[in-house]
């Protein structure tokens, strides 16, 4: 008899769904520090099985990145373009699964990523196709983040959400419309990127990029809208006249680095004290209490106090302020400092924020339900088995349901901190590119030199750098 | 009065297989199943461009665009089928669509009419010029093709595809718009312009098993 319910209670931690596999992480960030990239996605497609069938998706964002950054772009491509068609298709929920994370936790339910993770499946493809030198492609993932975007807002009308449109996306764009002669969208695009970036600067205080204004004044003045430069050159403060773009004879080098680390999530635990009536619910303290994951169940003698947990992000912010490139060769060296331009920390903490609210009320609903089915055991096997037999299965189903309430604590771990974008003119040629990744006092916190890399007049070349800093 | 949920001996432990049971097969991997279709069968799996909508576009537009007066005016001016080169194809759609092949399909249909010729695009003479050139060197004087004697095109087929798409509630709706035209290589005149549209509407159940 005691067997039963203790096979029972065996069959619920079994399946209870703990949160995957992480250590593989640190591996790859210590790859990535010694800038061995191609180490750093071994590490991860190693680890392919043990991601599950519930994570697949994290498998190929992770994946996808990875392969990114070892220079394999185009097999980067397919695997986020499965991403993007899983994602679509995880938009179908489960029941069963569902049901089955309602008496454990949302680990059960497979993973279907953060808003702003399936915008920025985009954001890395279209940065794969500017690589390949395949500008329309890129184009399609600017729209495609857009179209994304739109999704996602008609998700939550009506609900808070930050996260509606994307500044950096507009930005990239404008730079392949500006490669492809299209001034006109060139214009468009720096302008919503314009008014996006000054929504974030007060949003997610990411400043607004300081070459905006010169890609402002140059549409202008090529489209012959004389007000709006003098509105722009006034709004920028600009005194010497036309900017200097690039001239024809010259090409462009376009360097996006990603600096950092991105915010881990870890759960955040709360108590309440459950009512047998799940109407009469209520709320034991409003404050939060966050504890590391102790482990430690909170055995009341009552039997109704209940812990419940959320998950929250924990920040690891980047220590470098910017990055400096020099492209040299034996006839002329030429220098960029990078510009931040978007900040994946602040609009991740900032999207889980919008959603905390809807999060809170499902992990009640779950630890209501989870409480009422303590209950229901704890009675029957004091039924059955006398009211010691009942109080010690009760405390074991307690037990249980306090050890299966974690968080869902998976997010697209292999993303940095920040985006940064240096944009360099220089005369058409071979060039051998350093880096040095500066840190707020002024010192170097990494650098490594990169292959010759050429570059032709009027061509646009896109460069990604990574550092772990 | 205040209503209690009940649940009767048997099913809470109902609830707990059922719940099991039902996400291990909705976890489960199951292999893919393959079967092969005859080309001209239509499938839309996800609502992405795919090769219907490409060979459907191609056909329809060529038969608009041999409806036209303006192949005949030629033929009867000049007393031949015009010459298309074809130009440029921009994707500014949603979707990664293989113009190439969007463009072979053009071909095809227009060269099967009889009523159009086509020469090699500014892409594909490359390799024919240098290899013209190399005949110059290495191949008998008899045989060697000679240079300067391609035959100009008279017109260029040139193009746009464009989209929308929206999502709300599982719901999306897709709208591509393909736009060519025909235009005169000498006289910068556009002769034809013709336009095909396909709406695609995907439906997403919100819950499944």
């Amino acid at each position: 008899m005691y067997l039963r319910y203790v096979q029972s209670l065996f069959f619920i931690l079994l399946f209870s769904f703990c949160a995957p596999v992480t250590t593989h992480y640190i591996v790859a960030e210590r790859h990535l520090a010694e800038h061995d990239l191609i180490a750093a996605d071994a590490v991860i497609k190693k680890e392919e099985k043990q991601y599950g069938a519930n994570n697949r998706l994290l498998y190929l964002l992770d994946r996808g990145l990875s392969l990114s950054l070892a220079g394999h772009l185009e097999e980067s491509n397919k695997l986020l373009d499965r991403a993007t068609v899983l994602s679509d298709q995880l938009y179908t929920e489960s029941i069963s699964l569902h049901a089955a994370s309602l008496l454990t936790n949302d680990n059960a339910l497979p993973y279907t990523g953060e808003d702003f993770e399936r915008v920025l499946i985009h954001g890395v493809s279209a940065l794969n196709y500017a690589q390949l030198g395949l500008l329309d492609d890129a184009l399609v993932e600017c729209r495609r983040m857009d179209t994304q975007l739109n999704k996602i807002n008609n998700q939550y009308r009506g609900k808070k959400t930050r996260y509606q449109s994307d500044p950096f996306a507009h930005y990239l764009a404008a730079i392949l419309y500006e490669a492809r002669g299209e001034v006109n969208d060139a214009f468009v695009a720096y302008r919503k990127a314009d008014a996006l970036y000054r929504d974030w600067a007060e949003m997610y205080r990411t400043p607004i990029p300081s070459m905006i204004g010169a890609d402002l004044l140059w549409a202008t003045n090529a489209l012959g809208l004389h007000e709006e430069y003098e509105a722009y050159q006034k709004r920028f403060q600009t005194v010497e006249g036309i900017p200097k773009r690039v001239d024809p004879s010259e090409g462009e080098m376009i360097i996006v680095s990603m600096h950092g680390k991105s915010p881990y999530k870890e759960s955040s635990f709360f108590d309440i004290i459950i009512n047998a009536n799940i109407l009469t619910s209520i709320l034991a303290t409003t404050v939060w209490q966050s504890h590391m994951g102790s482990g430690e169940a909170p055995i009341s003698l009552l039997g109704q106090l209940v812990r419940v947990a959320v998950p929250k992000y924990v920040a690891q912010k980047s220590a470098v302020q910017r990055l400096q490139t020099t492209l040299s060769n034996a006839t002329a060296s030429f220098s960029g400092i990078s510009v931040p331009m978007q900040d994946i920390t602040a609009i991740a903490i900032g999207n889980m924020e919008d959603r905390l609210n809807r999060m809170r009320i499902k992990a009640i609903a779950r630890a209501t339900i989870k409480a009422m089915a303590v209950r229901k055991t704890s009675k029957k096997a004091e039924k059955e088995l006398g009211e010691i037999g009942g109080f010690f299965i009760g405390k074991i189903a307690e037990a249980v349901a306090a050890t299966t309430e974690v968080a869902d604590t998976r997010s697209w771990r292999t993303l940095p901190d920040q985006i940064h974008l240096t944009r360099m003119a220089v005369p058409p040629g071979d060039y051998q590119i350093s880096t040095r990744f500066i840190g707020q006092n002024g010192g170097t916190l990494d650098s490594y030199t990169q292959q010759p890399v050429s570059i032709m007049a009027g061509e646009k070349r896109f460069i990604l750098f990574r550092t772990i800093y | 009065m205040q209503k209690q949920v009940r649940f009767s001996r048997d099913g809470w432990r109902y609830v707990l297989i059922v719940t099991v049971f039902g996400s291990i097969i909705a976890g489960c991997a199951t292999p893919p199943a393959v079967s092969r279709l005859d080309a001209e069968v239509v499938v839309d799996l996800s609502g992405r461009w795919n090769d219907i909508d490409s060979q459907q576009t191609a056909q329809e537009m060529v038969q608009d665009a041999l409806s036209r007066p303006w192949s005949h005016r030629f033929q009867e001016k000049t007393g031949k089928a015009p010459v298309v080169i074809v130009g440029t194809i921009i994707n500014k759609s949603h979707d990664h669509i293989p113009t190439e092949t969007f463009t072979k399909d053009l071909e095809r249909e227009l060269t099967n009419s009889g009523q159009i010729s086509f020469v090699a695009s500014s892409g594909e003479r490359g390799a024919l010029r240098e290899e013209r050139a190399n005949q110059q060197i290495d191949s008998s004087e008899e045989t060697a093709k000679g240079l300067g004697r391609e035959i100009a095109a008279d017109y260029m087929l040139q193009g746009v595809i464009n989209s929308f798409e929206e999502t709300v509630e599982g719901k999306t709706y897709k709208y591509f718009q393909v736009t060519l035209e025909f235009v005169d290589i000498e006289k910068n005149l556009k002769v034809w312009l013709g336009d095909k549209k396909i709406k695609k509407l995907i439906k997403q159940n919100k819950l499944g098993f």
